[in-house]
């Protein structure tokens, strides 16, 4: 079976989650739980990279919709950073572009905070 | 057997019979002829000799039949004695009533009486009975027989030659040969005790008495009773004395076992109680599937086996972590004052030791184990830790409040029981998980069924449209869904959409859709208007984490014309004339975004087919579906199947993808559902 890894790294005040294999309805609740926690301790600007993530399913799709109020609200956002091609197929058809600001590179999503930090 | 009674009841019947008629012809029952004596020696005999110890008192408990004997022996030694208290001096010439009372109806109470006696005497040495058992009893009856021909033919040398019977042999003082061995016989079968071993303290000491008392009474008995046969018969009167001989043998045997088994009596007790909480555990094992109630049963054990003051439980497991577990016993809320630390450190101790951990002094120990404050005085712990296969997930503790209160025995006693609950509790929690898989099982069975309820069964009859679909579902339910509404003569809805999720709260929020669908889609012709109107309900009231992707289609025949609308689904495939267009028009999916912005997003597309076109939908499941290398089926084999397809048979297009899918990922369980549906239009 594909294994799943969340590695969590905190930056500054930003902090980035890497993913890594397989995310689905199953491996979810991992993911979630290291949302959770740092909603919990206020660290809303939050990078996910998912360089080494292979697959995600619409259950991992869901992790990111049950967050995102929650941390936009306290002014935070989840960038998204070096999805694979395949990855990046399903946010689209799915239509997330339009809700998450997906970038390339992970240091591009952190110039990202940090320009909007000194605005 | 029963020709033996008759026999019996026959022999007695005569001798009493001879007896009576001697009484009422001559009043006197004295000298009786030789033919009764011969009568009631072959029925005592045979009486003895039948072996009918276990049926007749097979009913009886041990207790009872001692009580028994001691009344017996209280009727017949102290009610002779009583009654020779109050006998008046009669005139000897007269034939009276006390005559026929000593002479005659005394005599026949006191045999009765005796041979009762000797019979549950006889079922107690039974008891467990030996090799030789058997042997020595009727060795013993042989010989009082034996007395009993010696003394007929004595007495009726003497009787004939002095004209009265012998009575020199009655004194105590001139012990013949007879009685020796009498003696000697009833001391081997006196050594048939066994019935003593088996009782319990208290009762060991009632026994001590009881043998005090019916040895006492037999000693009166031996001394008195023949004062009351001797005119009645010769036969009898030895036959008594032996008996009673032998009464006070046994008894005092009896007697003394009991003395010598009191002191070990108490540990005995033990042991049997140790075995049969170990017995009750298993059984318990066996009938107890609830957690709490086997914890409970296990620490009420416990305190039995070891004679703890206290007992309870840790409990380290995934499912319940709990200190002091099923606490029963005295002072407990002193012992809940253990510290959290404490507590850890007891633990670790026992963890580490791996056996059975047995402290003495628990205020010299507790050092040792690292606890700052033991909350009682003092007093002895043993704590033995719950091992399955794997690991330690508990320990068991038993505690006295006096120093050296547990022995090393108890200790090992504490860690075979500590091993058998272990097992328990692992079984209860093997069936408790068990029980959930089943649960989830069956709720999986019910959503599974829900879902294909949910998928149209057959395809409706649409003049100018040929459609049809199938969905393969995965062992999870995947939450794909899709149907095909006719909505008036010229106009059909063909909806494919995946909830995000599993299980059966997937399969809930699909029948919601398909009611949502139902009732919108007659009223509004747009789908992107449906789609919309579907969002504002799933935005306000699904979980924020769960959203749908639909592909909806209006089509109308006559023109051959479908309206599609994305909600973030897979592309809709535009196929005929040996290529695939992909149709991927913008959209979120359903319930992500609020309305207004679901609204914005959400582009409508009018498609006309042409000759020998026709539209597939699918779910991402179709092309994500993995063979046993892993690698996915694809969106380019799915384009390739199709391109070259005939718009002729929507079904044959059905089976051949449905067929190339499962040969692809032929062994690999499926993760998730696969749904496709076709439409191609047919000329009117």
């Amino acid at each position: 079976m594909n294994g799943f890894e969340v590695i969590r790294k905190d930056q500054d005040t930003i902090s980035i989650v890497y993913l890594k294999g397989y995310l689905d309805a199953h491996t979810a609740h991992d993911f979630e739980k290291v949302l959770q926690q740092l909603v919990d301790e206020k660290r809303v600007r939050i990078i996910v990279n998912m360089a080494d993530l292979t697959y995600i399913s619409s259950a991992g799709l869901g992790v990111f919709m049950g967050f995102i109020e929650d941390v936009r609200s306290q002014e935070g956002d989840i960038k998204l950073a070096e999805l694979a091609e395949k990855v990046y197929r399903v946010f689209d058809l799915l239509g997330f572009p339009v809700l998450y600001e997906i970038f390339e590179k992970e240091a591009e999503a952190i110039d990202k905070f940090h320009s909007t930090i000194s605005e | 057997m029963k020709k033996s009674f008759t026999l019996v009841f026959v022999l007695f019947a005569c001798a009493i019979g001879i007896d009576l008629y001697h009484l009422l012809l001559s009043g006197i029952t004295s000298f009786p002829p030789l033919s009764k004596e011969l009568l009631w020696f072959g029925a005592l005999i045979l009486i003895l000799w039948i072996p009918f110890h276990e049926k007749l008192f097979a009913k009886l408990d041990l207790f009872h039949k001692l009580r028994i004997i001691v009344g017996l022996q209280l009727i017949i030694g102290a009610g002779y004695k009583f009654y020779s208290y109050f006998q008046q001096p009669v005139d000897e010439s007269v034939f009276g009533l006390n005559d026929v009372i000593s002479g005659f109806l005394l005599p026949l109470i006191a045999v009765g009486l005796a041979l009762w006696i000797f019979l549950i005497y006889k079922s107690l040495i039974f008891v467990q009975q030996g090799k030789n058992t058997e042997f020595y009893f009727r060795l013993l009856i042989f010989l009082i027989a034996v007395h009993i021909v010696y003394n007929l033919i004595y007495m009726s040398d003497l009787y004939y030659e002095y004209g009265e019977p012998f009575t020199d042999f009655e004194a105590w003082g001139s012990f013949k040969i007879f009685e020796s061995l009498i003696i000697s016989l009833a001391l081997m079968n006196g050594t048939r005790c066994k019935w003593i071993h088996y009782l319990k303290k208290f009762q060991k000491v009632g026994v001590f008495f009881v043998g005090a008392i019916t040895f006492g009474l037999s000693v009166v008995s031996i001394s008195h009773l023949s004062d009351l046969t001797r005119g009645f018969s010769q036969v009898v009167t030895v036959f008594l004395k032996d008996f009673f001989l032998f009464y006070c043998v046994y008894s005092g045997m009896s007697l003394l076992c009991a003395l010598i088994q009191l002191p070990s009596a108490g540990l005995l007790d033990r042991r049997r109680e140790e075995l049969n909480s170990l017995q009750n555990l298993s059984a318990t094992i066996r009938s107890v599937f609830d957690k709490k109630e086997l914890i409970h049963k296990s620490t009420s054990l416990c305190l039995e086996m070891i004679n703890a003051d206290l007992s309870w439980m840790d409990l380290y497991d995934k499912r319940l972590i709990g200190h002091f577990v099923g606490m029963k016993g005295q002072f407990v809320p002193d012992m809940l004052e253990l510290g959290e630390d404490d507590r850890k450190s007891l633990r670790d101790t026992v963890l580490k030791a791996a056996s059975c951990c047995l402290w003495n002094n628990m205020k010299k120990d507790q050092k040792g184990i690292g606890i700052k404050k033991w909350p009682k005085r003092s007093g002895s712990l043993l704590a033995a830790p719950l091992k399955d296969k794997d690991h330690t997930f508990g320990v068991l503790y038993g505690y006295r409040e006096e120093n050296y209160g547990f022995s090393e025995e108890s200790r090992g006693v504490l860690q075979s029981f500590a091993d058998q609950v272990a097992v328990a509790l692992s079984n209860v929690n093997l069936v408790a998980l068990t029980v959930e898989q089943e649960l989830y099982k069956e709720e999986l069975r019910v959503a599974h069924e829900a879902q294909m309820r949910l998928i149209p069964k057959k395809m409706p009859e649409i003049p100018g449209a040929d459609i049809n679909g199938f969905c393969l579902t995965a062992n999870d339910i995947g939450g794909d869904f899709y149907d095909v509404i006719p909505i008036g003569p010229d106009r059909v809805d063909i909806i494919i959409g995946d909830v995000s999720g599993k299980g059966a709260s997937a399969a809930f929020y699909m029948a919601e859709l398909k009611g949502m669908i139902q009732m919108l889609a007659p009223n509004f012709t747009s789908p992107k208007k449906i789609l919309t109107e579907m969002n504002r309900y799933l935005y306000t009231h699904f979980e924020s984490q769960t959203f749908v992707t639909v592909v909806y289609a209006v089509y109308t025949p006559s023109k051959k014309q479908a309206v599609l609308a994305r909600a973030g689904h897979t592309p809709v495939g535009l196929f005929g004339n040996g290529q695939v267009k992909w149709l991927e028009m913008p959209g979120l999916g359903l319930g992500l975004v609020p309305n207004n912005m679901f609204e914005a997003q959400l582009v409508e597309k009018k498609v006309t087919l042409k000759k020998n076109e026709g539209l597939f939908f699918y779910t991402d499941g179709l092309v994500e579906a993995r063979n046993q290398q892993g690698d996915e089926f694809g969106e380019d084999a799915l384009t390739e199947l199709i391109e070259n397809m005939e718009t002729d048979s929507v079904q044959q297009i059905l089976d051949v993808v449905r067929h190339q899918v499962q040969a692809f990922s032929d062994g690999v369980p499926r993760i998730d559902d696969i749904t496709l549906v076709v439409l191609c239009s047919k000329e009117i």
